[in-house]
């Protein structure tokens, strides 16, 4: 699960053109968006694709998505539920 | 009609560098482009998603309104031939990779034409007239047209310029297309233009374009008539063109003493006219006495022609 978090760091950071900030900066309960690590809707769209292209998950329930998208945790454990065989 | 503030950022060391038409040397082929402080001008956190045609832009509107002593321009408008052509290309390189899977949208979103304009009135929080003007090495042109006929409207203060940018694989594409020896850049122009002059009064005169040019020398002829001017009344004249027989028809008409390959110091990008209007401004803000004129003779693609006057 560590693995997986670092990558999501490092991806995001990658993918978002994210050049001030380093993985470490970014603590695996921090808020992506808002106060945290201040992400907004386009940036939504943009972990949407790292999910499905990098990771094979789909996030197919607009619902759940603003709890899976809240922080590094959230994210790496609904890779690891969903993630296909 | 004015020009109240002018900056570009180009090949050449222009940026807030006033008199930088004396300092001019011609480019060479490895020439680069010479970036400002972008972070002078633009918060970091706004600069994740520009590239570096939409920080020039965005650096000389900053810079302009600075010059001019406004928050705020009344309207917004750009020409730009190639647009935001380096996004285009991540976009398409995107469709490839994702092979028929979901696409990131920031690329697609500041891929077109115009973002240009689109991201300066987002930088400024500016809801007033915003356009963009797509003609080929004509763009620049059409946006200043457009420009003048906001001013005479009642608008204040217009906001006017020009884009291009020169990705590495057009220029491969410039250099196997090309038969002549122009150097393929890029660059960008903003400028202000008002009914309200300052100390030493820029005019912008007259502007036009010429899509199907037939005969260069009867049409440069007609546009200074309209100008109730003379050949001999133009002090001098900037020049773009791809072949010699441009060069050749203006040695003629003027005397060759007074025309200047523009592009010798520009390169070669599209809207390279806005970086000789300020080149203009320059020459007649540092050199020039009261009423001398700079015509912009912008010849780049035979078929077109676009004229600028002005005087100081």
């Amino acid at each position: 699960m560590d693995e997986l978090k670092q990558t999501l760091k490092e991806q995001i950071i990658q993918e978002l053109n994210l050049k001030e900030v380093k993985p470490e900066d970014i603590a695996d309960d921090t808020p992506l968006f808002g106060d945290g690590l201040g992400l907004d809707s386009i940036d939504a769209l943009e972990l949407i694709v790292i999910m499905e292209n990098f990771h094979g998950v789909k996030i197919t329930d607009a619902s759940v998505g603003k709890e899976v998208l809240y922080s590094i945790n959230t994210m790496a454990e609904y890779i690891t539920q969903n993630k296909p065989a | 009609m004015f020009i109240r503030a002018a900056s570009t950022i180009s090949h050449q060391p222009t940026f807030r560098n006033k008199g930088f038409s004396s300092k001019l040397l011609p480019l060479t082929p490895d020439t680069a482009l010479i970036h400002p402080d972008y972070g002078m001008f633009i918060p970091p956190k706004d600069t994740r998603r520009l590239n570096d045609i939409l920080k020039m832009a965005i650096t000389c509107t900053s810079d302009c309104l600075l010059q001019a002593e406004i928050d705020q321009p009344d309207a917004i408008i750009v020409g730009t031939s190639m647009g935001c052509n380096e996004f285009t290309k991540t976009f398409l390189d995107k469709i490839h990779a994702a092979n028929g899977g979901l696409i990131a949208p920031t690329a697609f979103m500041l891929s077109t034409h115009n973002t240009i304009a689109g991201q300066v009135s987002l930088f400024l929080g500016n809801q007033s007239y915003n356009i963009t003007h797509t003609h080929n090495n004509l763009s620049f042109e059409h946006a200043l047209v457009d420009a003048m006929m906001a001013v005479e409207e009642g608008k204040q203060r217009v906001l006017v310029g020009a884009a291009d940018e020169m990705g590495n694989e057009l220029y491969d594409m410039h250099e196997r297309l090309q038969n002549n020896q122009l150097l393929a850049t890029s660059g960008a122009s903003l400028f202000i233009l008002s009914d309200e002059g300052s100390s030493v009064a820029i005019h912008l005169i007259d502007v036009d374009c010429y899509s199907q040019l037939e005969n260069l020398e009867a049409t440069i002829n007609d546009f200074l008539k309209r100008n109730k001017l003379t050949l001999e009344e133009v002090n001098r004249v900037l020049f773009s063109a791809s072949r010699s027989a441009t060069a050749e028809t203006l040695s003629r008409i003027f005397q060759t003493e007074k025309i200047v390959d523009y592009q010798v110091f520009s390169g070669a990008y599209y809207v390279n006219s806005a970086f000789a209007m300020h080149l203009a401004v320059d020459l007649l803000e540092m050199e020039s006495k009261p009423g001398e004129k700079v015509l912009i003779c912008n010849n780049l693609i035979p078929n077109n022609l676009g004229l600028i006057l002005l005087s100081r």
